[in-house]
């Protein structure tokens, strides 16, 4: 199994084929072009024991201010401590490019972002994020490598929970974690680029973690991904996120995810 | 007073009447249709820009210029920038009434003052096209190699310095060309 496993990775390797790096589950350390902006709608669908399924929705703006720094705003909606969905939280994240070396048909970048976000969710899971399931800050760095058209991206940063409510409800209780990220993606589609008007077809295969301190408790997920880009502006993309390993208690350990973006470019 | 009559005189006889009216650019940094429209869609924003056509296979973006309207080569660089990429290479293209170039000689093309690495005595007559080597206009490697071609120090900073402040105002902006 591992030996198939480096043995197709390999062969993704050396498949000559465009990188793409507009991943489904992370941030690149590359940011949208100034003066544009893009609206994002996202939903994740999950399955929970005896009880129904989780949904969260998840509207976003994407501005990008200039070519260094960027910005994304966004509301969730969800039923994760509710019977129905209902408004959940509030986030920003903001993005700075502070390292770029572009080459022909290649580049290493390095980005550091940081996000807050709020909740009302009471907190019950060892599973943190700012976005949607704590009032948390998030803050880490990217860095992404396209090379001989092929592209890879990681990410890390450190999380603080600020939930007012931390210490009443639970005795044991998460208030800081470390999270991960490794990414990798291709282009499948169009063989050959003539228009903007092609449909790009893109794969993407990514690795999601998070420790967290004091309890210790962890999770890694893997979560492949499909990407059709319309117009070269209107981006649909499909996921699906599995725990591979962990003992965290989380809300969720496989979901769908399903999310629209439409770019405007220069619009702003 | 005589000598600044000759600079004067120089200033003069070194302005050539010329217009441009295309370029060719590559951007370098990216691979993606997304990442190319973004590109274009920038370009296309530029004010003296007519018409911008692209191979996005290459990155190659061909560019025309609007008739008549002052072209500032640095915002072509900036709008790339802007879309989050670089500029690889920029091959600009201007009609010249006639006009003689020489090495290290800085020249006014339309309304910008333009200094040749590598010209010899070469007349410009008609359409001619030339590579900006600027720093923001080709990669790290290739400004190493073009900016040995002189001992000027404006080529460094793309501004007149010391170097060359007789010909030109001082910390006026100055594209550095290979022809």
């Amino acid at each position: 199994m591992k030996k198939s496993l480096i043995y197709l990775s390999l062969v993704l390797l050396s498949i000559s084929v465009k990188a793409q790096e507009l991943y489904v589950f992370s941030e690149p350390a590359s940011n949208m072009p100034a003066n544009t902006f893009a609206p994002r709608m996202k939903a994740v669908i999950g399955k929970r024991e005896n009880t129904s399924a989780f949904q969260r929705y998840n509207p976003e703006l994407q501005l990008g201010l200039s070519k260094k720094f960027m910005l994304h705003g966004g509301v969730t909606f969800s039923n994760m401590m509710f019977e129905n969905v209902q408004w959940e939280g509030a986030y920003l994240y903001g993005k700075y490019r502070f390292y770029s070396s572009d080459k022909l048909h290649q580049h290493f970048r390095m980005a550091a972002f940081g996000e807050i976000g709020y909740s009302r969710n009471e907190m019950m899971n060892d599973e943190v994020s700012a976005r949607g399931d704590n009032t948390a800050l998030d803050i880490g760095l990217i860095a992404t490598q396209l090379k001989n058209k092929f592209a890879v991206s990681a990410t890390t940063s450190y999380l603080k929970v600020l939930d007012k409510n931390l210490d009443e409800m639970h005795h044991e209780t998460v208030d800081e974690a470390i999270n991960y990220s490794l990414s990798a993606g291709y282009l499948v589609l169009p063989l050959e680029y003539t228009s903007y008007d092609q449909l790009n077809l893109n794969l993407y295969a990514e690795v999601l973690g998070q420790r967290t301190f004091g309890k210790k408790s962890y999770f890694i997920d893997v979560a492949p991904a499909i990407q059709f880009i319309f117009n070269s502006n209107s981006k649909l993309n499909v996921g699906y996120r599995f725990q591979v390993a962990g003992d965290a208690l989380r809300g969720v350990e496989k979901s769908f995810l399903v999310s629209f973006e439409h770019t405007f470019f220069n619009a702003l | 007073m005589k000598t600044m009559m000759f600079a004067l005189l120089m200033l003069v006889g070194l302005t050539s009447g010329a217009q441009f009216t295309k370029a060719s650019l590559q951007a370098s940094g990216l691979t993606c249709s997304m990442c190319s429209k973004a590109v274009k869609t920038a370009l296309d924003k530029v004010s003296f820009v007519k018409q911008v056509q692209v191979d996005i296979k290459n990155q190659q973006y061909n560019i025309s210029f609007k008739e008549n309207e002052k072209v500032d080569i640095d915002a072509l660089s900036k709008a790339v920038e802007d879309a989050g990429f670089s500029v690889a290479s920029l091959v600009v293209t201007a009609n010249f009434s006639e006009v003689t170039v020489n090495k290290d000689q800085h020249i006014k093309i339309g309304d910008a003052y333009f200094h040749f690495l590598n010209a010899a005595s070469q007349q410009l007559k008609g359409e001619a096209s030339f590579t900006i080597v600027d720093k923001s206009f080709v990669s790290e490697k290739q400004f190493k190699k073009y900016s040995a071609l002189t001992k000027m120090q404006c080529v460094q900073t793309g501004r007149s310095a010391g170097c060359c402040t007789v010909d030109v105002p001082e910390q006026t902006r100055i594209y550095h060309a290979i022809i």
